[in-house]
C-alpha cells in the first residue's frame, strides 16, 4: 500500500520537471539504485530549490499579483453572475413552466448571455495564456492558486461538500432539495467551462508553441476588443431592463458606458501583453 | 577593466569581493568548486550521477539530487559549464544522462579559486591550532 503511494507520488513529482531534466533525474536515481523513499525526499529537495529559485524573477510574482489573484477572482465572480442568471430561468422553467421575466426581449436575453460568456472565456484564455508565459517555474504554483481560487469562490467546492450528489442534480429532480443541488451544478458547470477549461489551454499554450502567430495574436485582441464593447452594451440594457420590469420601483442611476467599461479593462491587459510579446522582435520575445 | 559577478554557492566567502590586481573577482562557492572540480576529473565521462559519486567520494558526504542539479544549472548559466543530453544506458533503466563539460571560464573561476584557496592557507598549520 505504502509502496503504491511512493511509486504514485514519485510518478506525480517527477511529472512537474522538464522532460530532458526528468530523464537525467530519474536514470541518476536508476544508476546509484536510491531507495524509494530517499529518491521521492530528493527529487522533494530538487524541486523545493527549483521553486525558490524561480520566485526570485519577477515574473511570477507579476503573474500571481496582476492576473491569478485579481483577474481570476473577478472572472470568476463575472462566471458566478452568469450562472446566476441562468439557474434562476432554470428554476422558474422548471417549477412554472415558464421563463423568468427579466425586463429584457428573448432576443436580448440570448445576446447578453452570449456575449458575457464568450468574454469571460476568452478573457480566460488570454489571462492564462499570461500566466504560463510569465510564471517559468513557479508555473505550478500559480496554477494551483488558480484552482483554488476556482473551486472556492467559484463554488466547485460545492461538489466535494455534496458528496458529488451535486454533479448529478437530475437524480434529485421530484426532491425538495433540487434547487440546490442544480444551483451547485450550474455555478460548477459555468465556473468549468468559462473559466478554468480555457485558462488552461491559454496556459499550456506557451509550453507546446512558444509564440503566437501575428493573425491569431490580431484575431485574439480584435475578439477581445469587440466582446468588451458588447459587453458594456449588454450590461446597459441589464440597468435599463430592471427599472422596466419594476415598472419605476427599482430606480437606479443607471452608469454612464465609461463607467461600465473602465472595470472591464482591468480582464484586457493580459490581452495587451500578449499583442506587446507578438509585435517585439523574436531575440526578445517574451515567452521565448 | 575585466568585471565578473559569479554568485552563489553554499560558502559564506561566495559573494565576497577580492581585488587582485585590479582585477574584480568574486569567489565560486564551495559546492560549486567540487563540482567544477569533480566535472574535470571525470572529463568525457562527466554526467550527474557520476559527478555526484566522486564528490561523495572525496567529501565523505551525503550529495543530494537537489543540490547537484540546481548548481549544474546556475553554473551553466554564469558559463562556467556546458551541459547537453547524453546517451541512455541500460544501467539507467534506459534514460538518457546529462553530460557536463567545464568551459575555458569555467576552468580559469576554478583555478582562481583553488589559488586564493592556495594563498590565504600559506603558513597556516591547521594541526598546530
Amino acid at each position: 500500500m505504502g509502496t503504491r503511494f511512493n511509486q504514485w507520488f514519485f510518478h506525480k513529482l517527477s511529472g512537474t520537471l522538464e522532460p530532458e531534466l526528468r530523464e537525467a533525474v530519474l536514470g541518476d536515481l536508476t544508476e546509484l539504485k536510491i531507495s524509494e523513499e530517499r529518491a521521492i525526499y530528493e527529487l522533494l529537495s530538487l524541486l523545493l530549490r527549483r521553486q525558490t529559485k524561480a520566485q526570485t524573477s519577477w515574473k511570477p510574482w507579476l503573474a500571481l499579483l496582476g492576473i491569478v489573484w485579481p483577474i481570476t477572482w473577478l472572472l470568476t465572480n463575472l462566471s458566478n453572475g452568469i450562472a446566476s442568471d441562468l439557474n434562476i430561468q432554470a428554476l422558474a422553467y422548471w417549477k412554472y413552466g415558464v421563463f423568468y421575466g427579466t425586463g429584457l426581449t428573448g432576443l436580448q436575453e440570448i445576446l447578453t448571455f452570449v456575449c458575457q460568456s464568450l468574454a469571460v472565456i476568452f478573457w480566460s484564455w488570454t489571462a492564462g495564456w499570461a500566466i504560463g508565459a510569465l510564471s517559468e517555474g513557479a508555473l505550478w504554483v500559480n496554477q494551483t492558486l488558480l484552482c483554488l481560487i476556482c473551486f472556492f469562490h467559484g463554488k466547485v467546492i460545492y461538489l466535494i461538500w455534496l458528496h458529488l450528489q451535486a454533479a448529478f442534480p437530475f437524480n434529485h429532480f421530484g426532491s425538495a432539495n433540487f434547487p440546490f443541488y442544480l444551483h451547485s451544478f450550474i455555478h460548477t458547470a459555468v465556473v468549468l467551462l468559462l473559466v478554468l477549461l480555457p485558462a488552461f489551454a491559454g496556459i499550456k499554450l506557451p509550453m507546446r508553441r512558444g509564440r503566437i502567430g501575428i493573425k491569431l495574436t490580431i484575431f485574439l485582441v480584435s475578439a477581445i476588443a469587440t466582446l468588451t464593447m458588447l459587453v458594456t452594451l449588454t450590461e446597459g440594457w441589464q440597468f435599463t431592463a430592471l427599472e422596466r420590469w419594476s415598472m419605476g420601483a427599482l430606480h437606479y442611476s443607471t452608469p454612464g458606458w465609461e463607467e461600465r467599461l473602465l472595470p472591464l479593462l482591468v480582464f484586457s491587459w493580459p490581452a495587451t501583453y500578449l499583442l506587446i510579446g507578438t509585435m517585439r522582435p523574436q531575440s526578445e520575445a517574451i515567452c521565448a | 577593466m575585466h568585471m565578473e559577478r559569479l554568485h552563489g554557492g553554499f560558502s559564506f566567502i561566495d559573494k565576497r569581493i577580492y581585488y587582485n590586481h585590479n582585477v574584480l573577482l568574486i569567489m565560486l562557492g564551495e559546492f560549486e568548486y567540487l563540482l567544477l572540480a569533480a566535472s574535470a576529473r571525470l572529463g568525457d565521462e562527466a554526467y550527474g550521477a557520476a559527478i555526484r559519486l566522486v564528490i561523495e567520494n572525496a567529501t565523505g558526504r551525503r550529495c543530494s539530487i537537489g543540490a547537484l542539479y540546481t548548481t549544474l544549472d546556475r553554473l551553466e548559466e554564469k558559463g562556467l559549464i556546458k551541459t547537453w543530453v547524453g546517451n541512455a544506458t541500460q544501467r539507467r533503466g534506459g534514460r538518457s544522462k546529462r553530460m557536463v563539460r567545464v568551459t575555458a571560464k569555467g576552468i580559469k573561476a576554478a583555478k582562481e579559486f583553488y589559488e586564493v584557496v592556495m594563498r590565504s592557507s600559506r603558513g597556516v598549520f591547521w594541526e598546530a591550532i
